[in-house]
């Protein structure tokens, strides 16, 4: 068979034309990537911290809604304290009953009182009048048994029928669904010797402890140990809790249940933003190649390009979470001879873009405390060289001590130099979840560990959710490429890491929104600045909001009741009698009808 | 959805179901049987069929100790399909082998689906086409009767619906009772109470279960379907006995529009109660057994004719089944159907069928017929019987109230007094033997023997006069004076006794002089002209007066099996029937000369149509009935509300008694005397909780007064809107005093104060689920983990 002429020139055209189609777009892949530019990057200086609503702008000592009652250094008050700056509550703290009596505010809805500041009677007489008057109490803790007996008042106050004389030590706690945001949980794990209450009728039990002995002996679950419960007094709420929860952050999100109980409706603003980091990964040198060798029968660099990243760009893509990967060049800085590679740097900020994640730089490293400079250099040099257009701006300091990374913050010549949020360990209590370090640059606290999930974190990470609808997941990989036990292989981390985000986080994920480290950022910057007044009429809310710009989030908890439309946003139910609004105008008008109830007729 | 749309598709849907029971579907069984019938034999025998057949269905089941779904659906469809079969006889191997020959060809490409589909439908929609041409031929060819009768019935719809579409709730309290039993029926126990007659239940159950309706949807609306079948009997059988086509119409007028009944004798209807839906199967028996007369004669007079031709073989060989025999076969259904739904349909049944005997007196006596009806009484009274001797049988004891029926059929016989005659004759009694009294009456007034004698003067006792012989004809006129004087008196005492059920005295005269008139004038006829048509009317005659007398036995000492309340309703129930028959003597001597012709029947429908003109315009409509106050309003609401949106056995009403039988397959309940008593003189450690999720408390702001009857149109009546007062007084929680009215006040007054404290306690989760200005029901959704107590002070406990 012969070919002509033309039809020799037609074929090779398509054949051409069929190379160049498929080739085109891995070409234009290559030469219009801007992995090496963080397009994550946001010009959000403008949300610094003079624009935001801080602890000093509503510290009030004559107009406050709420007062707190307690020592300045207590844990349980600078906890009350920062609460109050999340929703925007006006606030006193007074060291004393006696003193806030004294400068009662006709303003006051809320009253928080520690345990060790009801002591003698005429603290339990101003508590009563204070609930007369319609004031909420929220207890942060069960007075001392012996005061207790000895106080009708405040055994009325908190509903108590009868103190047993012997303590249990629970067998778990059972948390019921409405309180926390993520439904009824039994937490095994949650054990301690606490007194033994019996409440009258009209109380309200959101937490109670489990006894082992409770089939045994016919407990019936209405007689089990209240933990947290609530208490109808003539007008008001009184909110006691038997256990040690408002010690530590745990207590923003209770606080934030009870007050949404006290209340018909309650519309209280949300960071609505839940981020996943992985500290020292993107890991891009090739140590440590022994342990390696002999676990995973790799070397650490294709141990990272080849199961790790795959492994954990498969988990993030099933829940949807976006990747702020924390770089580590090297992390034994003490030795020169495996340097950053080249390679792994182009790999992983290509994946980088192609997953829409987010890099940033760890702090961490193995070699000890001389050596943190050195790191900080060295990691300025390599990346600079390699992607000397990409501005870091999230910064994860790991093991690398505050007084040196403080000295490096937004120094020019500096890998530091860009840097806007530095993503936290949790420390110290009176660390906030969510704070200014400086002038702009935005603290994020973590608030879970990736391979870890215990009864305690839970309860904390329902509490943060539920009071900023905000978490912060950190996988430390340092443990991977230098593991000090047979725990820390990845087999076991991956899938433990794979359950946590599907089963128990799941909910949380599904209900707010996927973010970088730096989408959280504008998020957490939004959610301090905005200020907004609410008020409800019949089946409609209004809700004003100033420092407003472009999109915030609330959290609206409503009681058999149901949003029907919103003008000026969107929303979404996340749980029952809860919904997410995102508004898009500073006017918000919100309708509701009540679930399941008939039309009244005339 | 609002209840009246829930109550309208309620209706749609029940009516349409019972329709397909009793009429569509014997229809079709039946078809080749019914075909040389007219509409009205055709409606008759399928109501009778349907019936029946659901009646011993379900009791076949629960004997078989097989009650189900499955098993209903099995034993009602199966013997029905092959009565089906064996009836018409359908080409079924033909009708298979044109599917598989129309498959084959398709298959062979020898057609197209769409010929295919052409010829598979073909004949049904012939079939189809030809019903539906049929329906609209003969409803056009008999309009003006459909306009009719449709208008008379439509009327019966608003007037017996209006109670359940506006106050939606039950209006007597048995209805909650049997509403029970059939519960009980459908968790497979029959007779849970005791042997009682059983049928209406079955039927209700039946449909429930096949049909998958609520059983409180079926009570609701059962009433008003029952009684467009009471009021079409009416017709049916007027349309038997009158020559006119028109007269049974003015039959069901006079029983629909004017007022001319007491409303007791007509409010029952509207409510769902097996002694009116008894009543269906009354006029049938009559139907049925003057039919059964009239084709006995046609048949003794063929035989009779083909025996003189010697042609006997040809007389055995002429029918399989006789007809005067199908004519026993449904009277023994319809007379069996009367003593399962209730037994004093059948004590009415036998009045009726007495009335009917004495009016083919002596033809009913001749052994031809004679042993028929005895044959077919005997087995009606098996078939009826037979059930429930099975059960009583086994074990399960007479309910309560035929022991009370039993008691108030004897009770009353034995309070039957000595005719006042005897008493004044005591003091001359002398001696008494077996069988015997003897009087000395020498000394006696003549007003003993003659009361319109009057006493001798004074001073005169003792002296005898001596009195001329009376002639003949003085003594003629003495009888008639006599008698006329005795009718007279009689007619008045009736008067008195009967406007209790007939409430206008011109109609009481109307029906009584008519009546006696006509017994007189058709006895004469008959002994006359010798026709059936003569002894039927007499036979109506008759029940009216046996039924006048039942109601009025008391006053003329005679037995009394029925309680006046309730012979008062087939008292009401005759008098249509009579007032056709009456009118249709006069149509039938009137017309006689012109043979009938059809351009007679213009006076009928005149004389109907003056009569609901005069009706309309003088405003003589009967007026709206009345009802018991059971339940208010936004209780039968909320209970449809819960149901449909709530999900089963989640949730309980705290509520008077009447919703308990209402949702019982759906929830759960407390009643409030219950819930407020174990909190009464509480404690710190009283507690009070209910283990569902949703818990909802039905509060009557003003109670209302429970039993008391009024207008269906009016409120209900009420004891006043609750107050402190009300709630300080002591309650009684428990025994039958805590179901007093003033009880009641007392403990709706402390629910409300109740409701009220604990709505402080949690004014976020106790909202108000529903409010009108006389009801308001509270809702509470409970983690059932953690149950709140419902023991508070709220300080009337």
């Amino acid at each position: 068979m012969t070919i002509s002429r033309s039809g020799f020139i037609t074929m090779s055209i398509t054949m051409v034309a069929i190379l160049f189609l498929f080739q085109f777009s891995n070409v234009a892949v290559k030469y219009t990537t801007r992995a090496t530019t963080n397009e994550t990057r946001k010009a959000n200086t403008k949300l610094s911290a003079a624009k935001t609503v801080l602890e000093e702008h509503l510290n009030k000592k004559s107009t406050y809604t709420t007062a707190i009652i307690g020592d300045e250094t207590s844990n349980e008050v600078m906890i009350a304290m920062e609460w109050c700056v999340y929703i925007k509550r006006e606030f006193c703290r007074f060291s004393s009953l006696e003193e806030f009596d004294d400068n009662f505010s006709v303003g006051c809805k809320l009253l928080i009182v520690t345990d060790e500041m009801i002591t003698t009677p005429q603290h339990n007489k101003i508590l009563k009048h204070v609930a007369d008057l319609g004031i909420h109490i929220i207890m942060t803790q069960l007075p001392d048994t012996n005061i207790l007996r000895s106080s009708s008042i405040l055994r009325n106050l908190l509903g108590i029928r009868e103190i047993s004389p012997e303590t249990c030590k629970t067998d778990g706690v059972t948390l019921y669904e409405g309180f926390l945001l993520g439904g009824k949980t039994n937490y095994r794990k949650l054990k301690k010797t606490i007194p033994y209450l019996y409440l009258k009728g009209g109380t309200k039990k959101y937490m109670v402890g489990r006894l082992k002995e409770q089939k045994k002996e016919k407990i019936k679950n209405e007689d089990l140990p209240p933990i947290i419960w609530r208490n109808q007094y003539e007008n008001s709420f009184i909110f006691g809790v038997n256990w040690d929860f408002f010690r530590d952050h745990t207590a923003l999100g209770m606080y934030t249940a009870m007050w949404a109980d006290a209340n018909n409706s309650f519309i209280y603003p949300v960071v609505n933003a839940q981020s996943f980091v992985t500290e020292s990964f993107p890991y891009l040198s090739d140590e440590n190649l022994g342990d390696i060798k002999k676990n995973y029968y790799h070397t650490s660099r294709s141990l990272s390009t080849d199961v790790l990243w795959p492994d954990l760009v498969s988990t993030l893509s099933n829940t949807g979470d976006k990747l702020t990967g924390m770089i580590a060049p090297k992390l034994e800085y003490n030795n020169s001879k495996n340097g950053t590679l080249g390679g792994s740097i182009d790999y992983f900020f290509r994946q980088t873009e192609k997953i829409s994640g987010e890099l940033g730089i760890s702090g961490t490293q193995m070699a000890g405390m001389p050596f943190f400079y050195k790191k900080l250099e060295y990691d300025k040099k390599n990346l600079k060289d390699r992607v000397p257009n990409y501005a870091f701006t999230s910064f994860y300091p790991g093991n690398m001590p505050e007084n040196i990374y403080s000295k490096y913050l937004h120094k020019e010549n500096t890998i530091l130099k860009d840097i806007q949020t530095l993503v936290l360990p949790k420390k110290d209590y009176n660390h906030k979840i969510i704070s200014f370090y400086d002038y702009n640059t935005l603290c994020l606290t973590k608030t879970i560990d990736g391979f870890s999930h215990k009864d305690r974190e839970d309860l904390y990470l329902r509490s943060m959710e539920t009071a900023l609808g905000y978490s912060t997941t950190v996988i430390d990989f340092k443990k991977v490429f230098y593991p000090e036990s047979e725990k820390d292989d990845w087999t076991k981390l991956s899938k433990d890491l794979s359950r946590y985000l599907t089963t128990h986080w799941k909910e949380f994920r599904e209900c707010f929104t996927q973010t970088t480290i730096s989408e959280a950022d504008q998020k957490a910057r939004q959610f301090l600045t905005i200020k907004y007044v609410s008020f409800r009429q019949n089946d409609i809310i209004n809700l004003s909001l100033t420092n407003f710009d472009k999109e915030a989030d609330f959290i609206l908890t409503l009681t058999n009741e149901e949003v029907t439309s919103v003008e000026g946003g969107t929303y979404k139910k996340i749980e029952k009698d809860r919904y997410l609004i995102t508004t898009s105008h500073k006017d918000v008008v919100i309708h509701l009808q009540a679930t399941g109830a008939t039309e009244q007729s005339n | 959805m609002s209840m009246e749309i829930t109550t309208i598709l309620e209706m749609i849907q029940v009516f349409f179901a019972y329709a397909f029971l009793v009429l569509l579907a014997p229809y079709i069984v039946l078809k080749a049987r019914l075909q040389t019938r007219t509409l009205y034999q055709k409606f008759i025998i399928c109501v009778l069929v349907g019936n029946f057949y659901m009646v011993n269905v379900v009791f076949a089941m629960f004997i078989l100790h097989i009650p189900s779904r499955i098993s209903l659906y099995f034993l009602s469809i199966v013997p029905a399909a092959i009565a089906w079969y064996k009836i018409n006889h359908p080409d079924v191997k033909g009708f298979i082998l044109s599917i598989y020959t129309s498959i084959t060809r398709l298959f062979l490409d020898e057609v197209k689906i769409g010929t295919l589909w052409l010829n598979l439908t073909t004949e049904p929609k012939r079939r189809i086409k030809a019903a539906i041409r049929g329906c609209a031929s003969h409803i056009f060819h008999h309009f003006l009767e459909w306009g009719m009768l449709f208008g008379l019935l439509a009327f019966n719809v608003y007037y017996y619906g209006y109670q359940t579409f506006v106050r939606y709730s039950y209006g007597t309290s048995d209805m909650v009772v049997h509403h029970y039993w059939v519960n009980q029926l459908a968790e497979g126990n029959i007779f849970c109470n005791g042997i009682y007659p059983f049928g209406f239940h079955n039927v209700l159950y039946f449909i429930h279960d096949f049909f998958d309706i609520q059983i409180i949807s079926i009570f609701r609306v059962f009433g008003m379907i029952e009684t467009l079948y009471i009021y079409a009997m009416i017709y049916v059988l007027l349309r038997k006995i009158c020559r006119s086509r028109y007269i049974p119409i003015i039959g069901v007028l006079i029983f629909t529009l004017p007022n001319l009944f007491e409303t007791q004798g007509i409010m029952r209807y509207q409510f769902t109660l097996p002694q009116e839906f008894g009543m269906i199967f009354l006029y049938p028996c009559a139907y049925f057994l003057i039919e059964f007369f009239q084709r006995k004669k046609e048949e003794i007079a063929i035989e009779k004719e083909l025996r003189g031709q010697s042609k006997l073989y040809t007389w055995l060989a002429l029918y399989h089944i006789r007809p005067s025999t199908w004519s026993l076969i449904f009277f023994a259904m319809s007379f069996s159907l009367t003593l399962s739904a209730h037994f004093y349909i059948t004590i009415v049944t036998f009045i009726l069928c007495f009335a009917v005997a004495a009016a083919y007196f002596p033809v009913v006596f001749h052994y031809r017929y004679f042993c028929s009806i005895a044959v077919a009484g005997i087995l009606s009274l098996f078939s009826a019987i037979a059930p429930m001797a099975v059960f009583f049988a086994g074990g399960t004891p007479l309910q309560g109230s035929l022991g009370w029926a039993l008691g108030v059929i004897s009770s009353s016989s034995e309070k039957a007094e000595a005719p006042e005659q005897d008493k004044k004759l005591e003091k001359y009694k002398v001696n008494e033997g077996d069988g015997f009294v003897v009087y000395d009456l020498t000394d006696a007034p003549d007003s003993l023997l003659d009361p319109s004698a009057s006493a001798p003067p004074a001073g005169t006792a003792g002296q005898t006069t001596a009195r001329p012989q009376p002639s003949l004809l003085e003594r003629m006129e003495k009888i008639a004076n006599g008698l006329q004087k005795k009718i007279v008196s009689f007619n008045d005492k009736l008067t008195a006794n009967i406007n209790s059920v007939y409430i206008q005295e011109d109609f009481i005269t109307f029906l009584l002089y008519g009546m006696e008139g006509m017994i007189g004038a058709c006895a004469l006829l008959t002994l006359i002209r010798r026709k059936f048509y003569y002894r039927n009317l007499l036979s109506m005659a008759l029940y009216l007066f046996f039924i006048i007398m039942l109601y009025s036995s008391a006053d003329f000492s005679l037995p009394s099996p029925m309680d006046q309340n309730r012979s008062r309703i087939f008292a009401a129930y005759a008098a249509p029937v009579f007032c056709g028959v009456l009118l249709d003597l006069g149509y039938a001597i009137l017309f006689r000369p012109l043979r009938y012709h059809r351009l007679t029947e213009f006076f009928p429908i005149a004389a109907g149509v003056a009569m609901t003109f005069l009706i309309i315009t003088n405003d003589f409509i009967k007026p709206l009935s009345l009802e018991f106050a059971i339940q208010s309003t936004g209780e039968m609401y909320c209970n449809y509300d819960i149901m449909k949106n709530y999900p089963e056995k989640k949730w309980t009403i705290v509520s008077s008694t009447d919703s308990l039988q209402l949702i019982l397959h759906k929830g759960w309940h407390q009643e409030v005397c219950t819930f407020l008593g174990k909190m009464h003189n509480m404690n710190a450690d009283t507690t009070v909780t209910i283990p569902t999720k949703y818990v909802f408390f039905y509060i009557e702001k003003y109670p209302i007064q429970y039993g008391a009857s009024n207008n269906v149109s009016e409120d209900f009546l009420n004891l006043g809107y609750v107050s402190e007062e009300d709630a300080a007084m002591p309650a009684i929680y428990e025994g039958s005093a805590a179901y007093g009215i003033e009880n009641r006040k007392t403990l709706e007054s402390k629910l409300f104060f109740w409701a009220k404290a604990f709505e402080e306690k949690y004014p976020q989760e106790f909202q108000v689920y529903y409010e009108n200005d006389t009801f308001i029901c509270y809702r509470i959704i409970q983690n059932e983990y953690n149950l709140y107590n419902f023991a508070i002070d709220y300080t009337y406990n």
